[in-house]
C-alpha cells in the first residue's frame, strides 16, 4: 500500500468514526428531516396509490416534459391534418352531388364505362 | 421508479455522512443540519420518482448546490456583519477563528476517560480539521470519491465538471492531506502520536 492509499484509508476510517460519534440531538434531527422528506414525497409520487399505469404515465410526463410537449404538438398537427382532409373531402362530395343533380344526364350515364366512347362516336 | 421506502433507506444511509460533509464545508453545525434537511426535501420533492440508483449522484449534486446557496447568503450577511462590527462589540468571526488544534493538548476531556478514546478523538479532530482546510472543490471531490465511494463519472456529474478535473482535485486533496497528516505525526501505519509534529 503506497502513501496515497494509506492516507485515503486513514482519512476514511477517521471520517467513518466521526459519524459514529455524532451527537444524539443531531441524529434525532436528521431522522426527523428524513421522515419529513419522505412524507413530502408521498403526495406527489405515491398518492396515485395502486393506479400504477396512471402513476407511471404521470411520472413519465413530469420527467420527459420536452418529449411530451413534442408528442402533443405532433398529435395536434396530425389531428388538424385529418380534420382538414375531412372537411375538404366533404366539400368535394357536396360539389359532386350538386354536379350530378344539375347535370342533364342521369347519374347512371357516368357509371357506364362505354358512355364516353359512345358519346364521342355519336358526336362525329 | 423508487418507492418511499427506498428513498427512506437511502437517506438513512447517507444522512450522517452528508451532515459531516456539510459541516466540514460550512463550519456551522446548525447550518449544516438545515442544508442537509433542504437537500433531502428537494430530492424527495423533485426527484422522488427517479430510480433509486440515481439517488446518490442526485443527492450529492443537490447538497453541493444547497451549500453554494448558503455561501451566497453568508457572503451578503458577512458584508453587513463586518460593517456593523466596525462599531465595536463581539464579532461572530471570533468564533470562526478558533482553531481546535491550538488547544488540542490542553483542551482535554476529563482525566478519567481512557487514553485510547482521547487519542482517537484527537485523531478524528486532526483529520477533520485537515479536511476542512482543503479547498472546497478538492474537499468535495475527495469526500464523494473516497467517502461516498462514488466513481469518477458520478463524482464529475455531481460536481458539474470533467472526469479529468475530478482526478486532479482528488490527487491534490490526497497530497495535501498526506502532507498535513505527516506534520501531525501520522505515517503509513497510522498515528504515531497526535501533535508530535508542528
Amino acid at each position: 500500500m503506497n502513501q496515497q492509499e494509506s492516507t485515503v484509508k486513514l482519512v476514511v476510517q477517521a471520517l467513518d468514526a466521526s459519524v459514529e460519534d455524532l451527537d444524539d440531538e443531531v441524529i434525532r434531527r436528521l431522522a426527523t428531516a428524513r421522515e419529513h422528506a419522505v412524507s413530502a414525497m408521498q403526495p406527489q409520487w405515491q398518492a396515485a396509490g395502486h393506479a400504477g399505469v396512471f402513476r407511471n404515465l404521470g411520472n413519465y410526463v413530469v420527467h420527459h416534459r420536452m418529449m411530451t410537449s413534442a408528442a402533443l404538438l405532433l398529435g395536434a398537427l396530425v389531428f388538424g391534418f385529418i380534420v382538414t382532409q375531412h372537411v375538404i373531402g366533404q366539400h368535394q362530395l357536396e360539389q359532386g352531388d350538386a354536379f350530378l343533380l344539375g347535370s342533364e344526364l342521369p347519374p347512371e350515364a357516368y357509371l357506364d364505362k362505354g358512355f364516353d366512347t359512345w358519346l364521342q362516336q355519336n358526336a362525329r | 421508479m423508487a418507492t418511499a421506502q427506498e428513498l427512506s433507506n437511502f437517506l438513512a444511509e447517507v444522512e450522517r455522512r452528508a451532515y459531516r460533509q456539510t459541516a466540514y464545508a460550512v463550519r456551522d453545525e446548525h447550518a449544516a443540519l438545515d442544508i442537509v434537511q433542504d437537500a433531502m426535501l428537494k430530492l424527495a420533492e423533485k426527484y422522488g420518482a427517479r430510480p433509486a440508483a440515481e439517488f446518490p449522484m442526485l443527492f450529492q449534486r443537490i447538497l453541493q448546490n444547497t451549500m453554494r446557496d448558503f455561501w451566497r447568503r453568508q457572503k451578503v450577511r458577512n458584508l453587513w456583519t463586518s460593517l456593523l462590527s466596525s462599531f465595536g462589540g463581539h464579532s461572530a468571526e471570533d468564533d470562526d477563528e478558533h482553531d481546535p488544534l491550538d488547544t488540542m493538548e490542553t483542551g482535554q476531556r476529563s482525566e478519567d476517560e481512557p487514553e485510547a478514546q482521547l487519542e482517537r478523538s484527537q485523531t478524528i479532530a486532526i483529520i477533520e480539521r485537515a479536511i476542512e482546510k482543503l479547498p472546497a472543490r478538492q474537499r468535495e471531490a475527495f469526500l464523494m470519491r473516497y467517502w461516498e465511494d462514488m466513481d469518477v463519472a458520478e463524482t464529475a456529474a455531481a460536481m458539474g465538471c470533467s472526469e479529468g478535473s475530478v482526478k486532479t482535485h482528488c490527487s491534490r486533496a490526497v497530497h495535501a492531506l498526506a502532507a498535513t497528516l505527516q506534520n501531525y505525526g501520522f505515517n503509513q501505519q497510522g498515528l504515531k502520536k497526535p501533535g508530535a509534529g508542528s
